[in-house]
């Protein structure tokens, strides 16, 4: 049995068809995958950004509170025992005054800045909380800024994104086209071949001598 | 023949301005920082000693004139080698002291008030920038705001801080003058033989 040419090419034109149309299809893919990889890569690097500085505003919180408030008000404590103490004003005495006078004035002026000082402490750490909180919110602010603006990156990144797998999803169109062209062609053939009328051609008459008979249909001959 | 291709660049071009985008972002982050570099520790502890320095002068004058009136008022009264004078003098000197860590509590607010003044406006424009993503819009806006915020706080008068204590002492005095025990010196005594009374 002898194949007809035409079938054959229209096989062939289809397979070829059928093969670029898979290529366009893995080429899509591999361009998508790429898209979707470079983006999860950059994505990663925001994420982890994020739980960095998410990790660092969980450290104010992983302290032992006590410890802090305790620290932050004995350095106000400081700051403010510092500043009380008074520089002292001479009180005068009649020369006759014994020394016990002077050793009083002197015991109770000792006493007045003992219970001074401990005034200034207990002010310094009553406000020890608030300064421990004020520390932490400056820091969390801070921090909080750190991973709007870090969204605001990997948003703006994920946003191109669609543009990208829809040039992606371009990618395999010229594939595609030829494909098309070569399906096509090969359904033609195969239509030809199969459905249309008067002798099929042969492999002798495709290469052969120049056939003096139209290729398909009734022989030339002049009209009457 | 060939056809003329047009090459669709439009992808690439969304991904520039993407990246380009970020760059002007950091960009301003770095110019803010630059602006707000200022305002560091030494800023704010400047703030503190500015408030002392306006107060504790103050507060040194109230103090030497509460100390004259009680030295004077002691020794009208003869108590002033008295241990009712120690007394007196060193309750002064308590107030006084008290005064001071007051002041120096308000110091202490003033330069977190600042603090928290500072940080509003750097968060302000941090957003703004995340907004625009305009570099040079936030570097003016950074440097206008830390301009402002640079301007001297103002600061509340103080008020009369032993005034209660001197007042006290007058009218010990008085109370004394008037037949009460008051300050027990018996100076501001009346005769008690007479009918009149002096009514303060």
């Amino acid at each position: 049995m002898c194949l007809d040419p035409i079938l054959a090419a229209a096989v062939g034109a289809q397979v070829v068809g059928t093969f670029m149309q898979n290529k366009a299809a893995k080429k899509v893919t591999s361009e998508r995958n790429a898209v979707l990889d470079a983006e999860n890569a950059r994505q990663e690097q925001f994420r982890q950004q994020g739980a960095q500085t998410f990790a660092d505003s969980l450290g104010y919180y992983q302290k032992d509170p006590k410890q802090t408030t305790q620290t932050a008000g004995e350095d106000r404590a400081a700051f403010i025992r510092e500043n009380a103490a008074a520089p002292a004003i001479a009180t005068p005495t009649r020369g006759s005054a014994p020394a016990i006078v002077a050793e009083e004035r002197n015991r109770t002026s000792d006493n007045a800045s003992r219970d001074a000082g401990s005034f200034a402490d207990a002010l310094g750490l009553l406000g020890g909380h608030d300064a421990a909180m004020f520390d932490r919110r400056v820091g969390l602010g801070r921090n909080a800024l750190d991973l709007g603006q870090n969204a605001n990156l990997a948003a703006g990144s994920a946003g191109v994104v669609p543009l990208e797998l829809e040039a992606a999803n371009r990618a395999g169109d010229r594939l595609n086209g030829f494909a098309d062209l070569f399906n096509g062609a090969g359904q033609l053939g195969m239509a030809y071949s199969l459905f249309g009328t008067g002798p099929k051609p042969t492999w002798g008459s495709l290469f052969g001598p120049p056939a003096s008979a139209s290729f398909r249909g009734a022989p030339l001959t002049a009209h009457p | 023949m060939c056809l003329p291709t047009l090459k669709d660049n439009s992808t690439e071009l969304a991904r520039q301005r993407e990246a380009q985008r970020q760059q002007a972002i950091q960009q301003g982050m770095s110019s803010i920082d630059t602006a707000f570099q200022p305002f560091n520790d030494d800023y704010y502890s400047g703030i503190q000693q500015n408030a002392l320095d306006f107060y504790l002068p103050q507060l040194q004058d109230q103090y030497r004139d509460a100390h004259k009136q009680s030295v004077l008022s002691l020794a009208r009264s003869g108590n002033l080698s008295g241990s009712s004078g120690a007394d007196t003098l060193a309750r002064l000197k308590k107030e006084q002291e008290m005064a001071r860590a007051r002041i120096a509590d308000r110091a202490l607010q003033y330069s977190t008030t600042a603090r928290g003044d500072v940080e509003n406006a750097r968060a302000q424009l941090v957003s703004q920038l995340n907004a625009s993503a305009d570099p040079s819009a936030a570097a003016s806006a950074a440097v206008a705001r830390a301009g402002v915020l640079s301007a001297p706080p103002t600061f509340d008068p103080l008020g009369d801080a032993f005034g209660k204590f001197t007042a006290n002492l007058a009218n010990a005095a008085g109370a004394e003058r008037a037949g009460y025990r008051g300050l027990e010196t018996g100076l501001f005594k009346l005769p008690t033989g007479g009918s009149a009374r002096v009514v303060n």
